[in-house]
This record gives C-alpha cells, structure tokens and sequence, in this order.
C-alpha cells in the first residue's frame, strides 16, 4: 500500500489534531497507535493499492472528529481541557516569572527610597516572602480560575450524526525536523564560520592582507565585531546543539521551540549590538598610504552590512514571533510510519 | 421507539461482556486492529474507539502487557498480551460469566 502526498497531509493533520485534545504525557503513544490503526485499516484494500487524498478522507470521516476520538482516551473531566493545557502551562510560567521578579523589586525599590530605614531586616524579610506567596498564589488562582472557565465554556463535542470535514483541519506547522543531510551541512556551514571568528580573533579583527600589485597593501579589519565574536561562536555551536537533538527526538518539544527563541533573541541582540558599533568594517594600509578612492568602498561596504543587519534584525523578529506562535499552538510532530509515498 | 430502546439496552448489555470478549484473545498476542478482526470474525463487533482505550487501561491496570514491535510488516505494531495477573484475572472473570450464565438460563427457563 502507498500513501499519496495529499493522504499523508491528511492523516498527518488528522493525527495533530487529535494530539491537541490529549494529555501531554500519552499524546505520542495514542498518536502513533491510531496511525498504526489507520494504516492497517487502509492494508485492508490490498498491497498494491495506492491510498488517495479522498480516500484518506473517507477513512478519516468514518474515525471521527478529532476532538471526540480522543475524548474515549480522555473521559475524565480535567480542570483544564487538555488542549488549552499548553497555552495555560506558558502563561502561567511567564506570569510567575514576573511576579517573582516584580515583586522583590518592588521591595528593594522601596527599601532604597526608605532613607530613614524604619524597617528592620526582618520586617524586610517578611514583606519580601509575604508578597511572593500572595502574589503567585493569587495569580496561579487567578489564572486556573479563567482556564476552567474557558474549559467548560468552549468543551463541545461534535455528535455522532454530524458529519465532520477534514479540509476544515488547519494545516500542519511548516517547521521540519532536521535530517541527517540538514544537521550535517548546518554542522560544516557552521565550522567555517566558526574557522572565521577564530581567524578574526587570532588576527585582531584583521583578514588577510589585499596586494594591490603596486606598493600598497591593505587589510580588511573588522574591529568593531571583536567584543562579540565569543557570543557568536557559542550562539553557533548551541544551534547545532538544538538541531541534533530535534533530529534526535524527531519532534520539536517544548523545551526545543523555547531553546530555538532563546537562540533567535541571541542572533537579534548581537545584530543589533553590531547594527550599534557601525561602522565596523575599515581598510587599514599595512604598506603606503589608503588612497581616497578607498574610503568611499569602505562607506559602501559598511552601508552593505548595515542593511543585511537591518534586514537581519527584521527577519529574527519575525522568526520569534512565529516561534512563539508555534509554542502557544504547541504542535508537535508525529511519529512516521515507513509507508512508501505513491508516486 | 421499541427500536431505539432495544439498541440501548443491548449496547449496555454488549458493554459488559466487552472486557471478557477482549481477554479471551489476549493468551496470544495481537495489535489492535488484528484483534478487531478476530472478534469480527467470531460475531463479535467492536469499534476502535472502544477496543484501544480499553486496552489502555487495562494495561495501565497490569492485566495487560504491550510492546511496539516490527513483526512480519516493516511497519512497527502495539502487541498486546495478558500478563499473568491478566491470565489469573481472565481465568476468575470466566468462571463469574459462566456462574452467570448458568443463573440467567435457570431464570429464563
């Protein structure tokens, strides 16, 4: 049996979608077992079949509504429906973290503006611990009150006799798990990069020296990307890090995509910190003297950096916030079958 | 009206007897489709979304034991079996349906 391109979309869709109303823990099991299921089911039709995109819609009608097949894995009433569990999990984590910053700053800005220092360390202690415990338990409270709301506001199941449509299935996330041939050429791209800083480092930001042919010769010095080059190198290093273990897991999990935006708010800072120091790149006269002619070249080369940093700038800004888009929808990929795609 | 309260009453009945039916062809290992398959053929008709959670749970109870495994197919498969806590079970469940049996044949004499 073979899957066409269109059935794969389909059952691949219809699998995410299901995931999205299971608890996290059993959400890849149950996943590939259905899959397991589904394929088998298809088999059914013979060896040589090709399995088309209606086919697998017909298939997939007859399954069930996303949200109802999993409700037979998960009867039990939760507090908060299973596929608001991530976007929950998020928000409460970011909360957290800012009322546990918000509120010891809080105190020490009132400690600094307390000169006459009526308080003792205790009584300091006490407001600190105090307004930590209120504030997140009242904000866990708070939170767990409006996602039990929403829960069972918005906990609808599709009846038996309501036929269900496929095509109204959002699309997968585009983003891909690396292959053995992506980590392998990120990983060579990587190290002559990483040759490069080296070189730059060694060399005090100075490439090699340009021979003119007459009696000057000059070099390239990029001075002012020297206080950044370790940032780079580590910020280079960690995503073949963060690409091996995606290949490895063979999904992106959530500790990957906040892994992947703390990588992506790196690149951006250090394109900003370096869009900050332009101009970077001169040309320094090892022999001779820098003909005028020269300075304009240097102007034309820094603007041409200045703009791919610009250009930079913008196109992590949008990265991060797709990546943060992808975390909220917290869809994670599916275990694949090796069935053969049909021609 | 007859129709509709015969279906129900039956369902809830077949419900009950589900869990037996399952158990008697776990003392040799199936997938969940294989095992569909081999109640079907005997009269026995299940759904998916009956069988497969029932499974679940019944291995998260110790009855059953399961391993994905790529077996004849090059496609990998939940095999499920009874664990001996699961044949001891079975053995004991068996016993109480054919208790019954024998009362609701009395009754219905």
């Amino acid at each position: 049996m073979t899957l066409t391109k269109e059935a794969r979309n389909y059952l691949d869709r219809y699998l995410s979608q299901v995931k999205r109303f299971l608890p996290k823990g059993k959400r890849e099991d149950i996943a590939a077992e259905l899959e397991s299921y589904m394929l088998d089911r298809l088999e059914e039709r013979g060896r040589e079949v090709s399995i088309s995109g209606e086919d697998m819609k017909a298939e997939l009608v007859k399954m069930g509504a996303p949200r109802n097949v999993a409700a037979t894995y998960a009867p039990v009433n939760t507090l908060i429906a299973p596929e608001l569990f991530p976007l929950f999990s998020l928000i409460t984590r970011i909360v957290l973290i800012v009322v546990a910053v918000a509120i010891p700053f809080g105190v020490l800005i009132g400690v600094l503006t307390d000169p006459a220092g009526t308080r003792d360390l205790w009584e300091i202690v006490a407001e600190l611990v105090g307004g930590v415990w209120s504030g997140v338990t009242s904000a866990l409270g708070t939170l767990v009150i409006i996602f039990y709301l929403i829960s069972r506001l918005d906990h609808k199941e599709i009846s038996s006799e309501q036929v269900w449509n496929p095509d109204d299935m959002p699309e997968l996330s585009k983003d891909e798990v690396p292959g053995v041939w992506d980590i392998a050429i990120g990983t060579t791209l990587t190290l002559v990069f990483l040759g490069f800083l080296a070189y730059l480092y060694t060399h005090d930001g100075m490439l090699p020296i340009i021979n003119t042919g007459s009696d000057l010769s000059l070099s390239v010095s990029l001075p002012g990307m020297m206080p950044y080059l370790p940032a780079m190198a580590l910020i280079s290093l960690l995503s073949i890090v963060k690409d091996s273990v995606i290949m490895a897991q063979g999904y992106w999990s959530w500790m990957t995509r906040m892994f992947d935006i703390v990588l992506d708010v790196a690149n951006l800072v250090i394109a900003g910190l370096l869009l900050g120091a332009m101009p970077i790149m001169e040309f320094v006269a090892r022999e001779g003297v820098v003909p005028a002619g020269f300075s304009e070249a240097e102007r034309a080369v820094n603007l041409g950096i200045t703009i791919a940093l610009v250009l930079a700038l913008l196109g992590q800004t949008v990265e991060i916030i797709k990546s943060v888009i992808r975390l909220i929808k917290a869809e994670t990929g599916v275990p694949k079958f090796d069935i053969p795609e049909a021609k | 009206m007859d129709g509709e309260v015969f279906e129900k009453l039956a369902g809830e009945m077949r419900r009950g007897t589900v869990i037996l039916a399952a158990l008697s062809q776990l003392s040799e290992e199936q997938y969940g489709y294989s095992l569909i398959s081999s109640l079907e053929e005997q009269g026995f008709v299940i759904g998916q979304d009956t069988l497969y959670p029932l499974l679940r749970r019944l291995e998260e109870q110790g009855v059953l034991e399961s391993e994905w495994r790529v077996a004849d197919e090059a496609r990998p498969r939940r095999y499920y079996i009874l664990s001996d806590e699961g044949k001891k079970l079975y053995s004991l469940l068996k016993k109480e349906w054919e208790e019954l049996d024998s009362i609701l044949r009395r009754l219905m004499e």
